[in-house]
């Protein structure tokens, strides 16, 4: 079986004496090549989900399957993008791209490696900051280099938490339309399981959004809109308006039932 | 408008017409005036001295054409010259002070002409003892600090531990080591390791604890090996709070070597100022001690570069 499997998983914090269950039975299935947008409000365990796949968190009971095998830790076969901090703060743009290569491909040569390292850079567009230190680099930039960190390992799937969480509004949207592109170029597309807060940016990229209530998946949601997708024509598009709106409901409902339901106002 | 002109260059008027120059060319002259104190001492030759307020002058004169702060040369220079000013006119000039205890400036930098060879092998002594135990601690307190702080259990049970021996000084037990050690070489290269080993080492457990969780995450992520986690990730990471140390366990690894040397020495610097006192020669531990003081700066000079050279990166 292919995709990812995500069986009956539940996770428990404890700190101390004190116990807190962040995510509660969840099951879920995800198709190879497909593009999942994990949304919800902060705190209801997206992150928590997505580090469970990383491999960074182990799961209190039930179990991920990769291709009909359970994950143990992390793999080759995913690469992750985090929200911020995430190059190494010593090494510049491409030592960063190549460190990542090196772990997975240890029969490269140094030319090999540099080579590599340059392709994917330049499909970034940093071609000219390749000798840039992530100090002297933006925000945005410093996510560029990320994801070519990222995709230059060629993993099977892609694993994006709040990546452009921290990016200011304008910049966002040139590394989502990048990230788009990317994502399509490839012959055997990969698979994307992405963060995020943002209800635009969950439409403008998923084939299926995966909206979180605390805990668990409470809805599995189609984004049947052709792609490419444009974002200046997509608010004119009614399908568009009407998944907005759905989203919206189910964030106002669930701050407010979050919340004891009391009134609010968003 | 004020940030420009402080870091304006500054013209030969502006580097002669200065307070430090000023105290410099009075003191120069001052040499040549009359001495009460050779009414009762033999005076030596004050070249060496005439050299020293030279390079202080020198100094700051390429301190004032640099890129440094101009404000910050003028009070260091002024206050320098100043004390040698007044060490001059007190003792040699006016002979105001016993002049066994506190010789004249011109007696004390006249020592680094008499005994050059003498203090030069001891310095060459002292440092291959100094270095030894001092790249000897560092070397093996960060890696194993690494090791030991990477793995949680071994972290949990070490540290309390490294904790308590580091608050132990290695001159406590320093006379110990210098009886049970076959050498007084190896003796005191000991002491010295143990004079920043441990602090050193608990620092470093310490540090590889409290990493930023985002650093070890992304290297996790990427699938690196233990090794590669321990000495391409954390080291490189923790590379600048390391050099910052260095600085402070030097200080630490002199103050144990001249106090190795002053128990059982037979050459080095501080075997040297030890003498100098046990014959009542101040002149001489005058001398010693300045040389010492010198030698720590141009030590810590040294770290301060390669800080810079190493490290282009910061938190």
């Amino acid at each position: 079986m292919s995709g990812i499997e995500i069986q009956e998983l539940s996770l428990v914090y404890k700190t101390g004496r004190e116990k807190f269950l962040a995510l509660d039975n969840i099951s879920t299935r995800i198709e190879d090549g497909e593009f999942i947008c994990v949304v919800g409000s902060s705190g209801c365990g997206k992150s928590t989900l997505l580090g469970v796949l990383e491999g960074l968190m182990t799961p209190s009971s039930g179990r991920v399957l990769i291709d009909g095998k359970p994950i143990h830790g992390t793999g080759p076969e995913r690469a992750v993008v985090f929200q911020q901090y995430t190059l190494f703060p010593w090494m510049n743009a491409i030592q960063n791209v190549i460190f990542g290569i090196k772990q997975v491909r240890r029969d490269l040569s140094a030319k090999q490696l540099e080579d590599t390292g340059m392709e994917f850079l330049q499909k970034v567009g940093l071609k000219d900051f390749m000798y840039k230190l992530p100090g002297e680099m933006s925000g945005g930039m410093q996510q560029r280099v990320a994801i070519a960190r990222a995709l230059a390992v060629n993993p099977k799937i892609l694993l994006m938490d709040e990546p452009f969480g921290a990016i200011d509004a304008k910049t966002r949207l040139t590394l989502q339309e990048m990230l788009l592109k990317l994502w399509a170029e490839d012959e055997k597309k990969k698979t994307v399981v992405f963060v995020t807060h943002d209800i635009d940016e969950a439409i403008l990229l998923a084939d299926k959004i995966l909206f979180m209530a605390p805990k668990r998946i409470s809805h599995e949601i189609p984004v049947t809109m052709p792609r490419p997708r444009d974002r200046d024509s997509m608010y004119d598009n009614k399908k568009f308006r009407d998944l907005r709106n759905k989203l919206v409901i189910l964030f106002y409902n669930e701050v407010k039932e979050h919340i004891g339901g009391e009134e609010v106002f968003l | 408008m004020s940030a420009a002109n402080k870091d304006a260059k500054i013209g030969l008027p502006g580097m002669l017409l200065n307070l430090p120059v000023f105290l410099y060319i009075i003191s120069a002259a001052l040499v040549f005036l009359p001495s009460r104190m050779s009414e009762r001492v033999t005076m030596s030759n004050p070249v060496a001295f005439l050299f020293v307020l030279t390079f202080c002058i020198v100094f700051f004169w390429v301190k004032l054409g640099g890129k440094g702060d101009k404000r910050q040369a003028k009070d260091i220079g002024t206050v320098v010259l100043t004390f040698f000013l007044l060490w001059e006119v007190i003792t040699t000039k006016l002979d105001r002070l016993p002049y066994i205890f506190v010789p004249a400036p011109e007696n004390v930098f006249y020592s680094y002409i008499q005994l050059w060879d003498y203090m030069l092998s001891g310095l060459a002594r002292s440092m291959y003892l100094l270095l030894t135990g001092f790249i000897a601690s560092l070397v093996l307190g960060v890696s194993l600090g690494i090791a030991v702080g990477w793995f949680p259990r071994l972290r949990q049970a070490v540290f309390p531990i490294a904790k308590a021996i580091s608050t132990v000084p290695a001159i406590v037990y320093g006379p110990y080591i210098v009886v049970i050690m076959p050498t007084f070489t190896t003796a005191s290269i000991l002491v010295i390791f143990f004079g920043t080993f441990w602090s050193t080492f608990m620092n470093m457990i310490n540090r590889v604890g409290t990493i930023d969780a985002r650093i070890i995450n992304t290297a996790k992520v990427l699938n690196v090996n233990t090794r590669t986690m321990l000495f391409s990730i954390i080291m490189p990471y923790t590379l600048p709070r390391i050099i910052n140390d260095m600085s402070v366990a030097l200080s630490i690894s002199m103050m144990t070597l001249t106090f190795a040397e002053m128990i059982g020495a037979d050459r080095g610097i501080g075997y040297f100022v030890r003498r100098s006192l046990d014959y009542a020669n101040y002149t001489q531990a005058f001398a010693g001690i300045f040389f010492i003081a010198v030698v720590i700066t141009v030590l810590q000079v040294f770290i301060a570069v390669l800080k810079k050279k190493l490290i282009k990166w910061n938190y």
